[in-house]
């Protein structure tokens, strides 16, 4: 009997040693684990990146698919491009791979760009680079991984465009002397070779650049995330056009359903976000932005990053760079001005209006009168000296650059737009009329026409338009093609809008087409910015006259914005002459060009 | 001859050992009589052990369910103290007010009430054709209320991008996820997202209340689901915690006058009372049983002392023989039964809370940290020294009672002890019982003794039935069958195996019977709601005829169903409250008071109004409140639902298994009127196709109203999934119990086995075959087994039925059930493997014809 249990207990034993001695010779090293996943998440996100860029070239040129050699470079008939395209991409992709978004992330945006809707948006974006933010967003891009990509890619732009460019020469060289190229096609890589070499000494940043403008961006990190989420969230646009159709469009729309309570808490989560921004933006946030933007502008808005990726973002930054100082004040404003719906008695009478629709009479008019609420609201918050002091502030930043101008002159013109709606509905509009300011005492007419030219100006990048169509031209002369490809008669076009400025460019167009160019170029940018810094004074001065009279009790339009103010909302369509009686109220308040500006905005 | 010389020896060494008895002489003397039978030693110290394990069981399983019901209970909430949430009168959507804020700031002293507020937003989404709960939280705020222990990946990408998220590994096995995996989750037809798998956690904290799949991200992901528009300002809940010493209950009046918050549902978040009742519920029937457990593990104490009696009181005779005193012969086997007790109470410690703690990590949760109380294991260990001790004294009183001679020889008087207990216990369990089912005032206090007093009676009487079994067994024809028979009346180890089988046969039947009891009662009205759909997450101002466009839908009612306090002085229940006269067509009711009687007050919602004038609204009850409480037609009580407290009357009863019986119906006029609260359910009937084809038509046609479409079975299923395992932690207990009880029967019974092996000898020598004697020892163990299924199936019903009424002791009330499949499984495979036992163990090959 003991004999047995010992036996059995020996058994045992066994059978646990055994047990654990398997467990310890099969089970994997955790950290083993852990590198191998990382190893395979590299590799997916590698090919995932690689399977965007064959969709992106292809996009351009179907026959830029599959080049996985130099012969089969130099076998492509653009082969300089290619290159030069390819090897920009490959910037990207790099900072794709080692970007903080998510692997599975990746793959979808993989997987999206090579279906047929992927395609026809890859294509579409390649002629209008302003596609970039619906593309992103069709593959579930966040607010996150914008700002960061932003970043990193702007840190990558001045940190590896160097390596880039030498990636290319290097390519290219490899691609020239490779045998059985023809001699025109060395010829041309030639050319792209000189082009690169100017390039690195234009575009490419020293050390000391680098350091500069790599601090920069470190600094301005932060609230360059703030504005370049908050900017995103905006521009994706959905929810707000839902929440404008569950107040203003008469219950259509996924918020159908939703109450007035919960459109309050919706409005109030905007209007934190505005709260948000501002705070992102106080201290030294906004010249540490302004510092980081000047530097990439400067150094890389000469028209020298051939990627049309990288020039959208360039695009992007110049529209910050042009706004950001004006944008703590604006957010204020918009907050102050959002008070209006903080009442779910308000918003419910709103919905009451819309609820079986109005025409579009009906429609100005109400919002005529919400929008003279929110100036009220804005009133209350803010004195006469508080907004005074923020345009004397925002004037004095915008000196120096015509492009920091555009806020105040935007504003401004649109303040005195009141005296548009006098003119004859008949056509025939004198241009004197269109150019009388609400206070002629200080806007004359020749400083309304130079505000109306810099705000056209900004608004159709003529400038940069005008530098492309050089650098176009400027390729075309070289190999005596100006004429024949229409280049010449483009710059021409381009130019026009100097006149407005009245620049007397000494060299003649024709006979010496580029010093006439590079005088604009150089010497026409300096005469702008001087006319704009005259211009802003007045404008800053009819701004304070306008905020005056905003506060002036004994204003008419004062009284006016009041009366229209206190109107009950229209919740009927009201006929042409209701119309035009109730907007001869209106325009007495300067209103005019607000309601008109956010009118055209709700129907696009 | 041979035996004289032997007993000459023995008390040749008696006397030397006599020689030395004094001080430290005792240990030694001690410590022989352990070494010289090891095996019995070490199966008594690991009886102890197992008996001192099942105490500590049965005292800390109501204690550990009710730490796991807190977990889970408190999963969402964690360390927060209050919660603001939405309801159907309110908003769906919220943020934190400007108010709420300033309390961060405010107090008398200038400092702050608030140490920090946590909004969350919670919505129901589809993975793959699944409902799943999406929880978001603010940037950093996602460990406010509990910790997130990962598994794999990296918690802080929530952080890092506000579409990862976590899951649990139960749902990363389920849809097959790891870290990295995007998954599509959307709110209807129009709104999708794509989130990413960032971490997998390990089931705890937020995990623990993982029915249905818990998705944690960040608000500004999950936001968008809702409106397209992404801000982490928006919630649907919102959790305080308040700063240390500060009184809960006056910050959330403070928090209830904040004029936004005003329709919303305010409350704490730690429901100790409701949590408590859940508990008590889910253990009761196995607290009551884990009195027998705790008997059975004295008893099996008891038992084991008793194996060597003989053997004591022999030894004890040559140390009389040689003079020993009285006090030096108890100093001896007091300190052998101390030594003996003591380390059994200290292995049964050790293996209580290893094994006790290892099944409740097994069934329960493995990352709950179950408290082990010092008390409780102390207590446990302290029974189980004592029990031994006290045990170990009978054999050395009783052998004071005999001369020398007769405790040498072995002459043992005929206890009259059974012969007298055994009517007297019958008679005793028989008034006892019929005081139970007779007078109802008394039944659940009779019950309890009744139950003691029919385990007694079993274990008295058992070893009685064996010898009757066994004179009948005489009569066979068979040389085994005579021998065996024999046996069983003259050995006093048949005995003593047939009460030990017998009682712990009856013991596993009841935890078993327990946990079919509790599963049944706690899941077997759900199948008459195999047809309900719910639809939940609606507005009181919901039109139910639009459900009964979708095709399948036959039925539509809006409902009140929450869950409210009901409190008449002698009680204060948690009861699920039924808001709607539509109620009566959901369930099949029975009507103790007239149909038509209860349709007619439910109608007129309310009683003539009292004194004060206020009118007060009818509530209709179970009968088992009638049973348990006394509870009638125009009682007046207390209801409180959302923090208002009313008073109502009892309009009628009716009859059903609905929530064991705690359910209150009630109109929704009635209540929206004394209480504020709207209906917030519609619970649709479909008869006929397919219940889920319905379900997926709803919720496509609802896709816009972020309607939660769910069919009824599966709402409970996830309901019960968080007590399964408190069902599985029953059922894992009864296995161990009925496990160790059968171990320690069968080790006492070959214990007991080694003293007769010289007769076994002595039958082989006068010429039984091998296998005769075999047959013979198979027909003992199997008179054993057979006579205590007998017995513990016929208790077992008397038992369930004792059972039963005590659980009224609970507050809980049951008609009569009886699993007699589970029983006889039980017992079957009990009695059919104690009857094996002699082939398990291979006796053939240990019996020998000439003595070694």
């Amino acid at each position: 009997m003991k004999n047995r249990i010992i036996k059995i207990l020996s058994l045992i034993t066994a059978i646990l040693v055994l047990t654990m001695t398997a467990s310890m010779l099969f089970a994997c090293n955790p950290k083993d684990d852990e590198n191998e996943r990382i190893e395979r998440d590299r590799r997916e996100r590698t090919e995932s990146v690689d399977a965007v860029k064959e969709v992106f070239l292809s996009s351009i040129e179907e026959k830029w698919s599959g080049i996985e050699s130099v012969s089969d470079i130099a076998a492509l008939e653009k082969a300089g491009d290619y290159v030069v395209v390819s090897s920009w991409f490959g910037l990207i992709e790099d900072v794709l791979i080692d970007s903080q978004l998510q692997t599975g992330k990746l793959r979808s945006f993989a997987n999206f760009m090579q279906s047929d809707d992927g395609e026809k948006l890859m294509s579409d974006f390649n002629e209008n680079a302003e596609l970039l933010i619906p593309l992103l967003k069709s593959v579930n891009f966040t607010a996150t991984d914008i700002s960061n990509l932003v970043y990193d890619l702007l840190c990558a732009l001045v940190t590896d465009s160097g390596a880039v460019i030498d990636s290319i020469i290097s390519t290219l060289e490899d691609v020239r002397s490779l045998a059985g190229v023809t001699a025109d096609k060395k010829a041309e890589i030639g050319e792209y070779i000189a082009d690169m070499n100017a390039a690195k000494q234009n575009f490419v940043p020293t050390s000391a650049e680098r350091e500069n403008m790599l601090a920069a961006f470190g600094r301005a990190k932060t609230p360059l995330s703030e504005l370049v989420s908050f900017a995103y969230n905006i521009s994706l646009g959905a929810g707000s056009e839902d929440l404008f159709e569950a107040i203003l469009g008469g219950g259509e729309g996924a918020l159908a359903d939703i109450s007035t309570g919960e459109i309050v808490t919706l409005v109030g989560t905007f209007r934190s976000n505005l709260s948000d921004l501002k705070e992102a933006l106080q201290g030294d946030a906004v010249s540490d932005l302004n510092r980081a933007f000047a530097l990439v502008i400067e150094k890389f808005d000469n028209g020298a990053v051939p990627s049309v990726i990288f020039s959208q973002i360039l695009q992007y930054a110049k529209s910050a760079y042009m706004l950001v100082d004006v944008i703590p004040a604006l957010c204020d404003i918009a907050y102050a001005a959002g008070e209006i719906f903080d009442s779910e008695e308000f918003v419910g009478q709103l919905r009451e209006c819309y609820k079986n629709g109005l025409n579009d009479n009906a429609e100005i008019a109400n919002l005529s009168i919400i929008v003279a609420k929110a100036m009220l609201e804005v009133k209350e918050t803010f004195s006469e000296n508080q907004l005074t002091e923020i345009i004397t502030e925002l004037a004095g930043q915008s000196k120096g650059d015509y492009q920091k101008s555009i806020p105040l002159i935007g504003i401004d013109l649109v303040l005195n737009m009141s005296n548009i709606f006098d003119l004859p509905e008949d056509g025939n509009i004198n241009l004197e009329d269109v150019l009388l300011a609400v206070h002629p005492e200080i806007m004359d007419k020749d400083t309304v026409q130079t505000m109306i030219s810099v705000f056209l100006m900004i608004s159709d990048n003529s400038f940069e338009k005008f530098r492309q169509a050089y650098n176009v031209w400027f390729e075309d002369n070289k190999t005596g093609n100006a004429g024949a490809n229409g280049s010449f008669s483009k710059l021409q076009y381009a130019a026009s809008f100097f006149k407005s400025f009245k620049i007397a460019n000494p060299f003649n167009e024709f006979t010496n087409t580029q010093a006439w160019a590079k005088y604009y170029l150089s010497e026409g940018l300096k005469q702008i910015n001087k006319t704009v810094d005259a211009c802003l004074d007045k404008t800053a001065e009819d701004l304070s006259k306008f905020i005056n009279e905003f506060y002036d009790t004994n204003c008419e339009s004062n009284a006016a914005l009041k009366t229209v103010a206190q109107m009950p909302l229209f919740s009927a369509d009201i006929s042409d002459a209701e119309f035009k009686e109730f907007m001869t109220a209106v325009k007495n308040s300067r209103i005019i060009g607000i309601v008109g500006l956010l009118s055209q905005s709700k129907a696009e | 001859m041979f035996r004289a010389i032997c007993c000459t020896g023995n008390v040749i060494c008696a006397g030397y050992c006599y020689v030395n008895v004094k001080g430290k002489q005792m240990f030694k003397l001690a410590l022989r009589n352990m070494t010289s039978k090891p095996l019995r030693t070490v199966a008594t110290v690991a009886a102890v052990a197992v008996a001192v394990a099942m105490i500590f069981a049965m005292l800390s399983f109501s204690p550990a369910v009710y730490e796991y019901i807190y977990s889970t209970q408190t999963a969402a909430s964690g360390r927060s103290d209050i919660v603001i949430s939405t309801n159907s009168s309110s908003d769906r959507i919220i943020n934190v007010a400007k108010p709420l804020y300033d309390l961060m700031d405010k107090d008398d002293n200038g400092g702050g009430l608030i140490e920090y507020i946590c909004p969350t937003l919670s919505l129901y989404a589809i993975l793959d054709g699944e409902y799943v709960k999406l929880r978001g939280f603010e940037r950093g705020g996602a460990e406010y209320l509990q910790d997130i222990d990962v598994l794999q990946g990296d918690k802080n990408y929530l952080d890092s991008n506000e579409d990862n998220v976590v899951v649990s590994k139960n749902m990363a096995e389920r849809f097959g996820l790891q870290v990295g995996d995007d998954i599509s989750l959307s709110l209807g037809n129009r709104l999708d997202r794509t989130f990413y798998v960032g971490a997998i956690a390990d089931i705890s904290g937020y995990f623990l209340d993982d029915s249905p799949f818990l998705v944690i991200g960040r608000i500004e992901g999950i936001s968008g689901l809702i409106s397209g528009i992404s801000s982490d300002k928006i919630c649907n809940e919102i959790y305080v915690k308040a700063k240390a010493g500060v009184d809960v209950d006056a910050l959330l009046k403070e928090i209830s006058e904040i004029a936004q918050y005003s329709s919303m549902l305010i409350k704490r978040t730690d429901d100790a009372g409701y949590i408590r009742e859940q508990a008590d519920s889910l253990s009761a029937p196995v607290v009551l049983a884990g009195f027998a457990v705790f008997a059975l593990g004295i008893a099996v104490i008891v038992l084991l002392f008793m194996m060597s009696e003989s053997e004591k009181i022999s030894l004890i005779s040559k140390y009389g023989i040689v003079g020993a005193t009285k006090k030096q012969i108890l100093g001896i086997f007091m300190t052998e039964s101390v030594i003996i007790a003591c380390f059994g109470a200290l292995l049964g410690s050790a293996l209580a809370v290893g094994v006790f703690v290892g099944i409740l990590k097994l069934t329960l949760s493995p990352t709950i940290a179950f408290s082990i109380s010092a008390v409780r294991l102390f207590g446990s260990a302290l029974i189980g020294l004592f029990s031994a001790v006290a045990s170990s004294l009978l054999p050395i009183l009783r052998s004071f009672r005999g001369t020398i001679r007769q405790n040498q020889i072995d002459i043992k008087k005929r206890s009259r002890f059974a012969a007298v207990a055994c009517p007297v216990m019958i008679v005793l369990t028989a008034l006892s019982v019929a005081v139970e089912f007779a007078v109802p005032a008394a039944t659940a206090v009779m019950s309890v003794v009744s139950l003691v007093l029919a385990l007694s009676t079993l274990g008295i009487c058992i070893s009685s039935v064996l010898r009757i079994t066994a004179r009948v067994g005489a009569k066979m024809p068979r040389p085994s069958a005579k021998v065996a028979s024999l046996n069983l009346r003259r050995d006093g180890r048949f005995a003593r195996s047939v009460t030990m089988l017998g009682v712990g046969m009856t013991v596993s039947m009841m935890l078993f019977m327990a946990w079919a009891m509790t599963k049944s009662v706690f899941g077997d009205y759900v199948s008459n709601f195999s047809d309900m759909i719910f639809v939940t997450n609606v507005q009181s101002s919901v039109d139910t005829d639009k459900f009964l466009e979708t095709e399948g839908v036959d039925y539509a009612a809006k409902i009140v169903w929450k869950q409210g306090a009901l409190n008449n002085g002698d009680f204060d229940k948690t009861m699920n409250i039924l808001g709607s006269k539509q109620a009566l067509n959901l369930v099949d009711f029975g009507f103790v008071t007239d149909r038509a009687r209860v349709e007619e007050l439910l109608d007129k919602g309310y009683y003539a109004s009292d004194a004060d004038g206020a009118a007060i609204p009818y509530v209709f009850l179970d009968k088992a409140l009638t049973v348990l409480y006394g509870a009638g037609v125009g009682d007046e009580m207390t209801l409180t639902l959302d923090g208002v407290s009313s008073k109502v009357v009892v309009g009628g009863i009716l009859d059903h298994q609905l929530f064991s019986g705690n359910y209150i119906v009630m109109s929704e006029y009635a209540i929206e009127s004394a209480f504020g609260v709207a209906p917030d359910t519609v619970v649709l009937k479909s008869s006929g196709g397919n219940i889920s084809e319905t379900v997926n038509r709803l919720r496509e046609n609802f896709a816009d109203n972020n309607y939660y479409v769910v069919d009824v079975l599966t709402a409970y299923r996830w309901d019960m999934q968080s007590t399964d395992a408190v069902f599985d932690l029953v059922g894992t207990l009864a296995i161990v119990v009925a496990v160790f009880i059968f171990a320690v029967s069968v080790t006492a019974g070959m214990v007991g086995r080694g003293v007769s092996d010289k007769s076994r000898t002595a039958l082989l020598n006068a010429g039984m075959s091998k296998n005769s004697l075999l047959c013979s020892e198979l027909l003992e163990h199997f008179a054993v087994a057979a006579v205590s299924f007998v017995l513990a199936f016929v208790a077992s019903v008397l038992l369930t039925a004792c059972l039963i009424h005590a659980l009224r002791l609970f507050g809980l009330y049951f008609e009569f059930m009886y699993e007699a499949w589970v029983v006889a499984l039980v017992g079957g495979v009990m009695c059919a493997a104690y009857s094996l036992v002699p082939i398990a163990f291979n006796f053939r090959k240990s019996y020998n014809l000439k003595k070694r």
